[in-house]
């Protein structure tokens, strides 16, 4: 059974791209959300092996959505998805409890590697 | 002695030092560790120490004596201030603001704040226990651990963030979170503050970690961090009695003064503001017309009082969208003194146009391509100062950034004086990708060539911008933004690049 990936984004260009790279990789993207509150929202229903998450927000960002869904969900593989120049923003989303983090634009090479360790390091 | 005669000219003495230090402090953001300005400071916190206790206004002379220690710590260590040091330095500026007024006012002076007095006196011992302390500096451990066994050893962790990574900083931080995860990281170098504020030179960071875990877990660790090269993991001392809690601390980040109020309000919710705000134009200029036909002087100047307050609401609305550049700008200063470090050239750069307004959808769209331009032209425009020598210019390559504005234009250029564009070596470069970019025969231009996807002359990938992804990304996201962009080179001289958009 393929892997399920939650892809959170509020740029419909952005998700689409990362919908792509999974894809490609064999994933199934298993839902989508735009903000911060449906990301906490599909996260609980899906429960979904990895989840791309966004920094910047509206609602709810990023690095609250990550710690709301790490307190709940302690093993919760969650990747930031951070544009350059944020980097003291990764920085807080890894004290929240991300996983690991890749920058846009995105190389999907890079991508694919940070997914790969990601999976095989699940707690 | 009666100082009071003396009140006016301390009065405006301390306001110039205010003055004074506050135009050091935003340029000791930009360089945190310009020795010059340090001691400015340092003589700034001295002479108001010595005025403020002279004029008896105790409260005023102790927190000018806490930032003096704090800068003579900072003389004496040479180390350049952290962000935490710079903000408890601003607080301190606001604090002196407010006793100033007091002093004017004739009201008496409010005791130094506690958060403020106590950071300072915690940061300060922090200080001077790092300085008296065993090579690696201490850094208290952030992270909640269960107690540790008798088993508890140390371990010495060194790693290389990979040259290709374009965050190492936040890359060895995620390498200190996974650490700490297994026990209790007793020291990181360069120190945290540093990876926080993005200050990481070099690519090598080490840590000290004290853990009951066996040294084949922590391997393990290797495998699942990214841009990681060279993990290496030592006992540092065998079964060592758990060391006591460290006397340092983190030297607590205050919460930095409060400015002028400001809120965040989604970017939709101004665009219907701006578009509400046209109809009203249009509504105005109707009702306008109308009071004409009509002949009323009652509802003509009516019309005229809510003109006036339509053109007000107009101008100030459209000035909510536009913002200076410099929120482009402001990076760049140390983007490229990283930049040039790492690669080890010297890059002096200068922004022209810093006050020109933008709307604020321009600074969100050409954040990451002027990142790129700037990283492109360091890493592949300037040349080594050897190289530069060699060719008879000065050791020091110019970067220079320029915004310009017109009627319905806005111009952004940035320039070099480095080697140039090699035409024949990126044709060469495009005929030899796979697949390749050019077709044998084609007449492309070199200068449009380097702009398509995939496209880099460095063979080694090892680089900060020779992937490959900066110049299309450039491109895309001018194209995004329905503007063009141009560049121009010349073998040995340099290389412009030109983005042109609308308002």
């Amino acid at each position: 059974m393929a892997a399920r990936v939650l892809i959170v984004d509020d740029a419909v260009f952005m998700r689409n791209t990362l919908k792509e790279i999974f894809t490609s990789q064999g994933f199934e993207i298993g839902g989508e959300a735009a903000n911060g509150v449906e990301a906490v929202e599909k996260y609980n229903e899906l429960k979904p092996e990895i989840t791309t998450m966004d920094i910047v927000m509206p609602f709810k960002n990023g690095i609250e959505a990550t710690r709301e869904i790490v307190k709940e969900d302690p093993g919760a593989t969650i990747i930031i998805c951070s544009a350059l120049g944020q980097e003291s923003l990764v920085m807080e989303a890894i004290e929240a409890g991300a996983t690991d983090f890749i920058v846009k634009p995105f190389k999907a090479e890079n991508v694919t590697q940070v997914v790969k360790k990601a999976m095989a390091t699940r707690r | 002695m009666d100082m009071s005669k003396y009140k006016s000219l301390f009065i405006s003495d301390t306001a110039e030092h205010l003055d004074a230090l506050e135009r050091d402090l935003v340029q000791l953001d930009q360089a945190p560790g310009d020795a010059e300005r340090i001691n400015e400071v340092f003589r700034h916190m001295h002479s108001i120490k010595g005025m403020a206790a002279s004029m008896g206004y105790d409260p005023m002379a102790r927190l000018a004596h806490l930032l003096e220690d704090l800068m003579t710590s900072k003389r004496e260590g040479g180390t350049p201030l952290s962000t935490g040091e710079i903000d408890f330095l601003l607080g301190g500026m606001d604090e002196f603001r407010k006793q100033l007024r007091a002093v004017q006012e004739d009201k008496s002076l409010e005791q130094v704040p506690e958060e403020l007095a106590a950071g300072l006196e915690r940061l300060l011992r922090s200080e001077k226990a790092a300085r008296q302390a065993p090579p690696e500096p201490v850094a208290a451990p952030e992270v909640e651990q269960a107690p540790l066994s008798e088993d508890a050893r140390e371990y010495l962790i060194e790693a290389t963030i990979d040259a290709r990574s374009e965050t190492p900083s936040v890359r060895a931080f995620l390498v200190y979170k996974r650490l700490s995860e297994l026990g209790r990281v007793t020291s990181v170098t360069p120190g945290l503050e540093d990876l926080r504020a993005g200050r990481f030179e070099g690519r090598e960071i080490s840590f000290r970690l004290v853990t009951d875990k066996a040294s084949a877990e922590i391997n393990r660790l290797a495998a699942s961090l990214v841009d990681v090269d060279n993990f290496e993991v030592r006992v540092a001392k065998a079964k060592e009695p758990l060391a006591a809690q460290p006397a340092g601390s983190k030297g607590g980040k205050p919460q930095p003064p409060a400015g002028s109020a400001t809120v965040r309000v989604q970017t939709e919710l101004l665009d219907f503001f701006i578009d509400s705000v046209g109809e009203l134009v249009t509504l105005r200029s109707f009702f306008e017309e109308l009071a004409e036909k009509m002949d009323s002087a009652a509802i003509r100047a009516g019309v005229q009082r809510l003109g006036k307050v339509v053109r007000r609401l107009h101008d100030r609305v459209m000035e909510i969208r536009m913002v200076p550049v410099s929120l482009l700008t402001q990076r760049l200063p140390r983007v490229c003194r990283d930049v040039a470090r790492n690669r080890n050239k010297q890059v002096q750069l200068v922004i022209e146009g810093e006050d020109v307004e933008i709307d604020r959808a321009l600074v969100e769209e050409l954040d990451t391509p002027l990142l790129h331009l700037l990283r492109n032209a360091i890493d592949h425009g300037i040349e080594s100062p050897e190289e530069r020598r060699r060719a008879g210019k000065p050791p020091t390559g110019k970067l220079v950034v320029q915004v310009q504005r017109g009627p319905d234009r806005f111009v952004l250029s940035v320039s070099d004086d480095g080697r140039g564009i090699d035409r024949k070596r990126v044709m060469e470069r495009a005929l030899k990708m796979q697949p390749p970019l050019v077709g044998a025969q084609a007449q492309a231009d070199a200068l449009s060539v380097i702009f398509r996807p995939g496209f880099s002359t460095r063979d080694s990938a090892s680089e900060i911008s020779g992937r490959g992804v900066g110049l299309d990304a450039v491109k895309a996201a001018l194209d995004k933004l329905g503007g063009r962009i141009r560049v121009s080179s010349q073998p040995g001289q340099g290389t412009t690049c030109r983005c042109a958009c609308g308002p």
